[in-house]
């Protein structure tokens, strides 16, 4: 039935795809609550409404949206968790919601709350369990292993007690849990949250090369732009639960990421600068701190401004994702081709 | 085929093994259920014994008939809470907490991996315990006990190990319908609690309705002793295979359309 | 104190959220007595008497004490206090400007009054329904002994789970020894079976305990036993609250130090 919208390279499509949560709705205070045990209101909130999404094979694609945004819910869609309220999934040409094992093995899904790890016992305790869920052969099975422990640089923690590493060491065995098995696709449902610069620019250097080497299809949803802008071709934004941008993450930034924030601290009291440019915000103007925010083709002249006062350390920072997207989503959903 | 059974047969092994290396580590809570449901079971024995000191006999049975009625009734508590019981009663608080969505994207049965994941072997002890008492049971008693009524017993016991396994499963299916606290387990509780100390043969009228056929707890230890001992018909026992046989469809039909009912909590 | 009540306010209105959990609650303290019920009506059959009970004796200790024993819902908080400081949440009641105790027990006493109101409909409607000729007592004194008892022993019950939840501070692996706690706690307060039951030497070595006069003496009290004992009872519950809180305040001290907030 659905095989006939489906080409060969997609793996991934969706259409009209929409999921409605119904909640309670209680009134304020005892009587509301007294009230609430006989008759109930309740209101249908659509986490996702009518996405249409394509995926191709090899893609590594980032889902861009703020909090309750509906990112979650897709992703628990494509993997079967839960089930539409209505519309069509294809995902391998499995219905996810099936929860065929044929398609479990077919595809991981990692997520940044939760962990599939056996708290008290090490890392290998818990791949030897995955190996025989996966059905993984033995030879196969070492071979991924010494391969993602060498990638991800965790070969000697891989006989540590899990409760012991730290957050960053924690997701990169996720990581190897979840890519144990050779997935065609790979879900990560903010995968960097909560970890520092270093240990999130490493996590996205390892899923890079499994993206390129492995040619793993990867779908990333994630607070954070730095994320999405160092990895992903192509990206998605959706706010309220609705598509409102697909196209290439380079057009994104370009045509909706206006400005920068650059802070500047000096190792010495440097009075108010007086910045000739317009299109410049004064966020902090402090006697060693400096905050501005700055549209993005003014960024060059006030950078080189700034640098006349000797700075002792300066850093320049993308707009934050909840500015972009609501900047796309006052103009109007925008679909590229 | 075979190779499916070898798989769960791979996996088993491997749940057990993880299992037991967590245990050592966490040392006391290895024989932690262990104490936990031997005081609740040395009360049970109290209570039964106070109540019972003051009478001889429940209908055909007599004070060996009952002490062989506990002692199954230990029994079957027993080989619940050394294999499953750990797992299955995890299960609710996996579907409020969403950490459900783990067990649902793995290439296994989700029930399968959670009857089995958390098995107590301190919980073992137990088992020769329940069998001491059995066999107190059985000399206390006058009539004889055959090599064939035996095997008959063993027979039931594993038919209603089964039934205790798909009530506590069927029971705690709930949380996929209803948000709730924990309270629908006190309702096992309580069935358990009253059928330890009254035997199915006992019940009338509208408790034998709810013990034999709504929360089937009445015939779980019965029906054994009823056979060890020579008192089953050819109708109890159908009666008997046929309840198993109704609650397992059941729970079966439950669980999957409790699976698809599954909202996944946020986040 | 306006902090508190809106404490026990809100803990009152997080109860009425769970609906399955009221008719849950109801259903069982109605199972509780139906049960009791069919095993007494069978033992009765051969007796008229066990015990100092009557039939109706029997069935309205079960009704008191069944309806005492819901109320008592301390265990949720030694749990909770177990559960928080191992996986380090506990920091979120150290944070906030209440006395800790203090807000368990606003917390406590938010649920209990929930659950007084409607375990009462539900004791009422089953004495009606089975037509159970309820034995209560007459006597003034003895049911103002009894409530009091009652309400001393609810706070005893607040403080112990209390102090056993602090324990976790030191001793990591106390859930066990929780669960094996409220197995005794199920037995000593009589709700099994009434303890007169039990041979007369068990009797006594309970009469020092707490647990006797918390549930269990309220309800013989109340269905019209004991009642020499009823001033001597709350003078021993309300001892040993007293020394309760003296020992919560030693410990407290002390542990507070050792909480680390490992986890998160």
């Amino acid at each position: 039935m659905a095989q006939k919208w489906r080409k060969m390279t997609n793996i991934v499509e969706t259409k009209d795809i929409t999921k409605i949560y119904k909640r309670y709705k209680k009134k304020d205070g005892l009587k509301g609550s007294i009230a609430g045990l006989w008759k109930r209101e309740y209101e249908e909130k659509a986490a996702v409404r009518q996405m249409n999404l394509t995926i191709e094979e090899g893609e590594f694609i980032g889902l861009i949206g703020p909090n309750g945004a509906g990112k979650t819910t897709l992703i628990k869609m494509l993997t079967g968790i839960i089930a539409p309220t209505s519309g069509e999934i294809n995902v391998l040409g499995f219905y996810p919601n099936d929860m065929k094992n044929a398609y479990k093995k077919q595809y991981a899904v990692v997520m940044g709350q939760k962990s599939q790890l056996f708290f008290e016992l090490t890392v290998n305790d818990t791949l030897r369990l995955f190996k025989e869920i996966y059905e993984i052969k033995e030879e196969e099975f070492q071979k991924n292993k010494a391969y993602f422990s060498r990638l991800f640089e965790v070969e000697e923690l891989m006989n540590v007690q899990v409760r012991t590493l730290s957050l960053g060491e924690r997701m990169k065995m996720e990581l190897i849990v979840a890519l144990l098995h050779n997935p065609k696709i790979l879900f990560l449902d903010e995968p960097t949250i909560g970890l520092d610069a270093i240990a999130s620019k490493q996590i996205r250097k390892f899923l890079r090369e499994v993206n390129e080497e492995r040619g793993t299809t990867i779908l990333l949803t994630s607070h954070y732009m730095e994320d999405i802008k160092a990895l992903c071709d192509r990206s998605v934004v959706i706010n309220h639960g609705l598509l409102i941008y697909d196209g290439k993450t380079k057009d994104l930034f370009d045509k909706y990421q206006l400005s920068k924030r650059i802070t500047a601290v000096f190792d010495h009291p440097v009075a108010e600068l007086k910045l000739k440019k317009d299109g410049v915000d004064v966020i902090l103007e402090g006697e060693y701190k400096k905050i501005y925010n700055v549209q993005k083709d003014m960024t060059k002249a006030v950078l080189a401004e700034i640098m006349q006062y000797e700075p002792d350390d300066i850093s320049i920072e993308e707009e934050e994702i909840g500015a972009v997207v609501e900047r796309i989503y006052r103009e109007g959903s925008a679909v590229y081709e | 085929m075979i190779n499916h059974i070898r798989k769960y047969g791979r996996v088993l092994r491997e749940l057990i093994r993880l299992r037991f290396q967590n245990l050592m580590i966490l040392r006391l809570d290895f024989f932690g259920p262990f104490f936990v449901d031997g005081s609740l079971f040395f009360i049970q024995l109290l209570a039964f014994r106070a109540i019972y000191s003051k009478i001889d006999a429940i209908g055909s049975w007599g004070r060996g008939e009952m002490i062989l009625y506990i002692g199954t009734f230990s029994l079957l508590n027993a080989i619940s809470m050394t294999i499953c019981f750990f797992g299955i009663n995890g299960i609710p608080s996996k579907i409020k907490s969403g950490e459900m969505d783990l067990y649902l994207s793995k290439p296994i049965s989700p029930l399968f991996r959670l009857t089995f994941e958390y098995v107590n072997p301190g919980s073992l002890l137990l088992i020769p315990l329940s069998i001491g008492i059995i066999v107190y049971g059985a000399g206390t008693r006058e009539g004889e006990i055959t090599g064939g009524s035996v095997l008959r017993y063993l027979f039931w016991l594993v038919i209603m190990a089964f039934l205790y396994y798909i009530m506590e499963v069927l029971i705690r299916c709930v949380s996929f319908f209803l948000i709730s606290t924990a309270r629908m387990e006190q309702i096992e509780e309580a069935g358990l609690m009253l059928c330890f100390k009254l035997p199915g043969i006992a019940m009338y009228g509208i408790y034998k309705v709810i013990f034999y056929f709504i929360l089937p707890y009445g015939i779980m230890a019965t029906l054994p002793v009823q056979s060890l001992i020579g008192e089953m018909t050819w109708k109890t026992a159908l009666q008997g295979i046929a309840t198993v046989a109704v609650f397992a469809v059941l729970t079966a039909m439950v669980w999957k359309k409790g699976l698809r009912h599954y909202n996944s909590a946020s986040s | 104190m306006n902090k508190y009540r809106e404490i026990a306010k809100i803990y009152m209105k997080a109860q009425l959220v769970w609906r399955a959990d009221v008719i849950f609650n109801m259903v069982f303290t109605i199972a509780k007595i139906i049960f009791a019920y069919l095993i007494w009506s069978i033992i009765f059959e051969a007796k008229s008497r066990v015990g100092e009970f009557t039939f109706f004796g029997m069935m309205s200790y079960y009704i008191v004490n069944s309806f005492l024993s819901q109320l008592e819902m301390s265990p949720r908080i030694s749990n909770e206090i177990n559960q928080r400081i191992r996986n380090g949440t506990f920091s979120k009641y150290m944070i906030v400007p209440v006395n800790v105790e203090g807000y368990f027990a606003a917390m406590e006493a938010g649920i209990v009054l929930f659950y007084f109101i409607f375990d009462l409909i539900a004791a009422a409607v089953w004495i009606l329904i089975f037509r159970i000729q309820f034995v209560f007592t007459r006597d003034l004194l003895t049911i103002v002994c009894a409530v009091l008892m009652i309400l001393i022993g609810l706070v005893f019950m607040v403080q112990l789970n209390f102090f056993l939840g602090l324990l976790t501070l030191k001793y990591q692996g106390i859930g066990t020894f929780l669960m094996i706690k409220d197995n005794l706690v199920s037995l000593v307060t009589g709700s099994i079976i009434p303890l007169a039951l039990f041979p007369e030497l068990v009797v006594r070595i309970m009469k020092f305990l707490p647990f006797y006069y918390v549930t269990y003496l309220p309800s013989m009290l109340l269905t019209g036993y004991n009642q020499s004992e009823a001033l001597y009872g709350v003078g021993i519950i309300l001892i040993w609250a007293i020394a309760m809180q003296g020992i919560i305040k030693l410990t407290w001290k002390q542990y507070i130090r050792k909480y680390d907030g490992v986890g998160i």
